[in-house]
């Protein structure tokens, strides 16, 4: 069980992450298990190992190829930072601020129209019907 | 707009860097260089964002490793080297290697576990191999790993455990505790 525990924190121990009191348990604990500390070793190698990689060689091309590739397309092919902002009508933009104050001139001008306006015919008053019986 | 001088600077500086995290990410010449290309296409076409004083090289290895992970993430087929390293894998030769310290026999038990090592990384998920180089090959820290492949911290602390308990166990596995 503790020595699940001490496989779990090796790596982390190899690289230096633990706390003080984690790191003097770990030591202790190794320094009583030796198949352990064989764990620890062969986590410390491997570790310095992948730090050991070593830097691919590039190719002696390389450069040349991407320049042949990217140099033309850098005039052609270049993107605003930011995507236009406002709203696309067909073949016209339309600023944000203009927009608002579009939407406010119509929304006045319905509002006004109504008020003034003659409403709706159904709306009235219905005409009177009257009836008359003969007498007599 | 990135003015064409410029452009070649750039290349000059840092497709070097460039092509090295894209070859530990893809084992692969031919893929590095498609990586490392389109890396720079994509970073051409954002041009307008571009400006002298932004750390261009620090936002091309991002985008190396997003369009990596991007790409393994929309591959319909699956093509990971299962983790048991093949005979041919571990017999090939290492064309990168050099190691001018220590004895020969101490080269070639180096450059042996080295290569293993680079076998046991390819055979690694994407995702984890991604974590491992990072952190582990080019030794920076978890933050600006997390940083880099726009994951949380966590994210990366547990692909790395995860990925560092393959590798032991592949290395493990196939070298008889050598390391």
């Amino acid at each position: 069980m503790i020595c699940a525990i001490f496989r779990n924190m090796a790596d982390l121990y190899a690289e230096g992450r633990l706390a003080g009191f984690q790191k003097r348990w770990m030591e202790r604990h190794a320094a009583a298990c030796p198949a352990c500390t064989a764990e620890l070793a062969a986590w410390k190698r491997m570790l310095a190992g992948l730090r050991d990689i070593p830097v691919p060689q590039v190719p002696s091309n390389l450069k040349e190829m991407l320049r042949s590739a990217l140099v033309g397309r850098v005039l052609e092919e270049t993107e605003p930072a930011e995507e236009i902002s406002g709203f696309i009508f067909p073949g016209r933009s339309w600023e944000p601020s203009m927009a608002l104050a579009a939407g406010l001139v119509a929304l006045a001008l319905s509002s006004s129209i109504s008020a003034i306006g003659p409403g709706i015919p159904s709306q009235g008053y219905p005409e009177e019907t009257v009836y008359y019986t003969q007498r007599g | 707009m990135i003015p064409p001088e410029e452009m070649n600077e750039l290349i000059d500086k840092h497709a070097e860097m460039a092509y090295a995290a894209a070859y530990r990410l893809t084992c692969n010449h031919a893929d590095a260089a498609d990586l490392v290309q389109e890396a720079f296409l994509r970073v051409i076409n954002k041009a307008g964002l571009y400006n002298k004083d932004l750390d261009f090289g620090g936002w091309l290895r991002r985008v190396i490793f997003r369009v990596y992970l991007n790409r393994k993430r929309g591959e319909s087929r699956r093509c990971e080297v299962p983790l048991e390293v093949s005979e041919a894998d571990r017999l090939s030769p290492i064309e990168e290697l050099s190691d001018p310290a220590g004895s020969p026999d101490s080269i070639a038990e180096k450059n042996e576990l080295q290569a293993d090592i680079e076998a046991a990384l390819r055979g690694l998920p994407a995702d984890m191999r991604a974590c491992v180089i990072l952190v582990d090959v080019e030794r920076r820290g978890y933050e600006e790993a997390a940083d880099i492949l726009d994951w949380p911290v966590g994210s990366v602390a547990g692909r790395l455990f995860r990925a560092r308990r393959l590798l032991r166990a592949s290395l493990a596995g196939y070298e008889g505790e050598k390391i």
